[in-house]
């Protein structure tokens, strides 16, 4: 699928293209995912063009997030609509990322530094 | 000479170019040395006109391969249907002008020399013709023979060489990785190290611009007729020519719409490729396609039949049906595409029941094969923290989660796979069920007493998505007449032509129509109901229904 990547600061904010994200397409998503999650540390996926997910294409984020913190970066999620909220909140997943409203949201809350307890 | 005795040689030379069977070379030198003869000259020779100038095909008396025509004392065209060949060229080694017979002579030896010319390609096309109709019609044997995807092409590639006559036959895959790398999976033909050194991509870089890159980017057949001077071949040129391959075609090969590759083919003559030809071998890349498409689709089914096998005997128990105060019915139906929906039912002292569903994320046999291996891990956490309990008490479902998900959560991991499930026990001498739902679809409630149907949540993630995750139970209090409903996903998500998902509502509407039948009656309610709700009646996911009733006293 054809991600379009754009660029604010150093985050790498990668759109995906499709309206449906299911076993049909999981995989694909994956593989075209896989430069960038390999290159950059600082992502957010933007789900706005997304309206239906998945078991598997919640799994292909997820793969997407591990490969981002494996080397110790972050993913962030914005644009979700309500049923791709539902789906992620169905499976519980929501616990597991960042979720933003907007790109803008997502990219400073990189800029912020991390709290310590 | 006599005129006579030229027409002599006229005659002889128009006899043994028809009746000469042998190559066109053989034709030509036997031309030049009776017309050589015949004038009585030193120097005759037939020159085939290039881009480039006069290439000496065949000829007397010359030293060099290509001649200046200003150096010749006499030339004439040879003519061929198809255009003019060249011309037949002598020297007068007796320094005078040739006469009008003689040169009358030499444009009907041309002529002659023309016609045989014409012939032979007209031949030889037809055998090229005749072979590459062989060679579809035995490649679509091997198809319909095949047993897997390499043997197939293999067999094509040697059918292309072996039979079509072609100097080199390879298939390459288009890879769908950074390089867009051109992978060769299959090959017949002289070689000779040639497809290690290729490094063709279908990307847009100088290694994607050869024939077989701008084939897959295009899904277009993509011809190189003269590899010695086409730039396209420039990376390749010097290995393709060592190893004599002139002529070149690169065609698409489609497997159900989707691009495979290209089968590449070589020939050793430059300008092989006639449209006719490649209508026919193009119709073979078609079929072979079409082969390919079979043979996958022979392997889901079987995959299918190993799914739904792996199914039916390790992720499905049958229900038990002798649980004091208990009603259970089960219904459930495999997708076209096999999910990894599993269940089990453990019964421990005291009348105390679990229940579990689950659902592994994906689909096909890899599912099905973390279903049941997730089904043996429960079964083994079981055993274990039952032998570890004070007198064999059922252990509590949050540790026995806890247990398989520290056992599986790697694994996992690794698979980029994930298993939702609820986790339910259900106590009726207490009146309570409790439920850990790690990121499964709701547990519906109906509460007979109060007429209401609730819809029960826990707050926990799947199993395999955290390793440290802490299990939390949700108790709910049930009494006699009530129902509880466990499903897949594969229930509320299952959507109609309209791209609308049956959903939770429709699911309740069920259970309220058929709340008082038995449990058995309900869960086939909600299969039809979901089936007829259904694109084409065709589920794209696993429906799993579990009804449990608790029975109404007296």
């Amino acid at each position: 699928m054809d991600i379009t990547v754009d660029r604010i600061n150093d985050v790498a904010v990668a759109t995906i293209p499709v309206e449906e994200l299911d076993a049909s397409n999981a995989a694909e998503l994956k593989r075209d995912m896989a430069t960038i999650v390999e290159r950059d540390t600082k992502v957010v996926l933007d789900l706005s063009k997304l309206r239906f997910i998945d078991s598997s294409g919640l799994g292909a984020i997820l793969s997407c997030l591990r490969h981002v913190t494996a080397r110790g970066g972050d993913l962030k999620l914005v644009g979700l609509t309500s049923s791709v909220r539902s789906a992620f909140e169905l499976v519980r997943l929501h616990r597991l990322f960042d979720i933003f409203a907007t790109r803008g949201e997502a990219v400073r809350a990189f800029e912020q530094p991390v709290a310590t307890v | 000479m006599a005129v006579a005795e030229l027409q002599a040689t006229i005659s002889d030379l128009g006899v043994f170019a028809l009746r000469h069977t042998g190559p066109l070379a053989e034709i030509l030198d036997d031309a030049v040395q009776r017309v050589a003869a015949a004038l009585g000259i030193d120097a005759c020779g037939i020159f085939e006109l290039r881009d480039d100038g006069l290439l000496l095909k065949a000829g007397v008396g010359w030293t060099e391969r290509s001649v200046d025509p200003a150096t010749l004392d006499a030339t004439v065209v040879i003519s061929t249907k198809d255009g003019p060949f060249g011309v037949l060229g002598a020297r007068a080694s007796r320094g005078l002008p040739f006469t009008d017979p003689e040169l009358t002579f030499l444009q009907c030896a041309a002529n002659v020399i023309g016609s045989a010319i014409e012939r032979h390609v007209a031949d030889a096309r037809l055998r090229r013709l005749a072979r590459a109709q062989r060679a579809l019609s035995l490649s679509n044997e091997a198809l319909i023979r095949a047993s897997d995807e390499a043997a197939l092409l293999a067999r094509v590639c040697a059918i292309v060489v072996e039979e079509a006559g072609f100097r080199l036959c390879w298939v390459g895959r288009a890879e769908h990785d950074e390089r867009k790398t051109v992978r060769p999976v299959a090959q017949a033909g002289f070689e000779k190290g040639y497809l290690e050194r290729l490094r063709i991509t279908w990307g847009d870089s100088e290694r994607g611009h050869g024939p077989t890159g701008r084939c897959i980017r295009t899904r277009q057949t993509v011809v190189a007729q003269h590899i010695a001077t086409d730039p396209e071949m420039a990376p390749w040129r010097a290995e393709a020519l060592e190893r004599g391959y002139e002529s070149s075609a690169a065609i698409p090969l489609l497997v159900d719409g989707a691009l495979f590759g290209a089968l590449n083919i070589y020939a050793a003559e430059p300008d092989a490729f006639d449209p006719e030809e490649l209508r026919l071998l193009t119709e073979l890349a078609a079929d072979l396609g079409f082969g390919l498409m079979l043979l996958r689709t022979r392997a889901r089914a079987l995959e299918v039949e190993v799914g739904s096998r792996i199914q039916q005997t390790l992720l499905f128990d049958p229900p038990p049906v002798d649980v004091a105060g208990l009603q259970i019915a089960v219904r459930t139906v495999p997708s076209q595409l096999i999910d990894g929906d599993f269940y089990m039912f453990i019964r421990h002292r005291g009348g105390v029941l679990d229940v579990v569903l689950g659902d592994v994320m994906g689909k096909g046999v890899p599912a099905a094969l973390v279903g049941a291996a997730t089904k043996g891990y429960f079964l083994h956490a079981l055993a274990d923290l039952t032998a570890l309990a004070a007198g064999g008490a059922a252990p509590a479902p949050v540790d026995v989660i806890a247990r398989v998900n520290a056992g599986i959560v790697r694994r996992l991991i690794e698979l980029e796979s994930f298993v939702t499930l609820a986790y339910t026990r259900i106590d009726v001498e207490r009146g309570c069920l409790d439920l850990v739902d790690c990121g499964h679809t709701g547990l519906l409630h109906w509460r007979e007493a109060a007429g209401e149907c609730d819809v029960r949540h826990g707050t926990n993630l799947p199993l395999g998505t955290k390793e440290d995750e802490v299990y939390t139970p949700v108790s709910i209090a049930f009494a006699p007449g009530d129902l509880f409903l466990l499903y897949s996903d594969g229930i509320t998500e299952a959507r109609n032509d309209a791209g609308e998902p049956f959903g939770l509502a429709r699911l309740e509407a069920c259970l309220r129509e058929h709340r008082d039948h038995p449990p058995v009656v309900l869960v086939e309610a909600i299969r039809k109901a979901v089936v007829d709700f259904s694109a084409f009646g065709r589920l794209s996911d696993d429906v799993t229904a579990v009804a449990v009733r608790i029975e109404r006293k007296g």
